[in-house]
C-alpha cells in the first residue's frame, strides 16, 4: 500500500528564507498552538 | 496534502510558545495562521483559523495563483486559479478563483471579453459569493 510523505517541517526561518531562494519555492509557515 | 506541500513550498513549522519573535516578525496574533511568503519575506497568502482538508488545499493553490499573478505570471497564474474552480469547485475559494482566472486571462490577453465571460459563468455558479457581486459589473 502506498503512503504519502510527511511534510519535511523545519523551524529555522532564516535557514528556510536561503533555501526558499535556491528552490525557488514560497515559504509556508505554520503557526500554531497545538502541541507538537 | 503532505506531498503537495513538499512540492511546492519549504515548510516552516513555528510554535507560539517556542517562537514568540516570529510571531512579532511576522505579524500573527492568532492560531492557527499559515502565511505564505516569498524568499525576501514579503507576504504572498495568509489563512486564518482552521481549515477542512480541502478548503486549506484549494487556499494554498489560490495563493500560488495570487504569487504567480503578483510576478505578472498571468498564464500560470490562470492555471493556478483555473485549478482550484475546476479539481475543488465545492470550496469557498472556487469562487474567488473563478474571479482572478478571469482577471489573469484579461491581464494575459488585454480582452475584454475575458472578464464578460467571468461575470456570465457566476449566472451559472456561485451566484450569492461576493465574487460574483464583484464580476456583475463585467456583464
Amino acid at each position: 500500500m502506498a503512503t504519502e510523505a510527511a511534510t519535511q517541517w523545519t523551524e529555522d526561518v532564516d535557514q528556510a528564507l536561503g533555501e526558499s531562494k535556491k528552490a525557488k519555492k514560497a515559504l509556508l509557515l505554520d503557526f500554531t498552538a497545538a502541541p507538537l | 496534502m503532505a506531498t503537495f506541500i513538499n512540492n511546492n513550498f519549504i515548510p516552516v513549522r513555528l510554535h507560539v510558545k517556542k517562537h514568540p519573535e516570529a510571531m512579532a516578525r511576522f505579524n500573527v496574533d492568532w492560531t492557527p495562521t499559515v502565511l505564505m511568503v516569498d524568499s525576501d519575506g514579503k507576504e504572498l497568502h495568509r489563512i486564518e483559523g482552521f481549515l477542512p482538508t480541502d478548503e486549506f488545499l484549494a487556499q494554498l493553490q489560490l495563493g500560488l495563483g495570487h504569487a504567480q499573478f503578483t510576478k505578472k505570471n498571468f498564464a500560470d497564474a490562470e492555471r493556478q486559479f483555473r485549478d482550484v474552480a475546476e479539481k475543488l469547485p465545492g470550496t469557498d475559494a472556487a469562487a474567488e478563483a473563478t474571479y482572478w482566472a478571469g482577471v489573469s486571462r484579461y491581464k494575459a490577453t488585454n480582452d475584454g471579453s475575458a472578464l464578460k465571460a467571468t461575470a456570465e459563468a457566476f449566472k451559472q455558479r456561485y451566484q450569492s459569493s461576493i465574487w460574483a457581486k464583484k464580476a456583475s459589473v463585467w456583464a
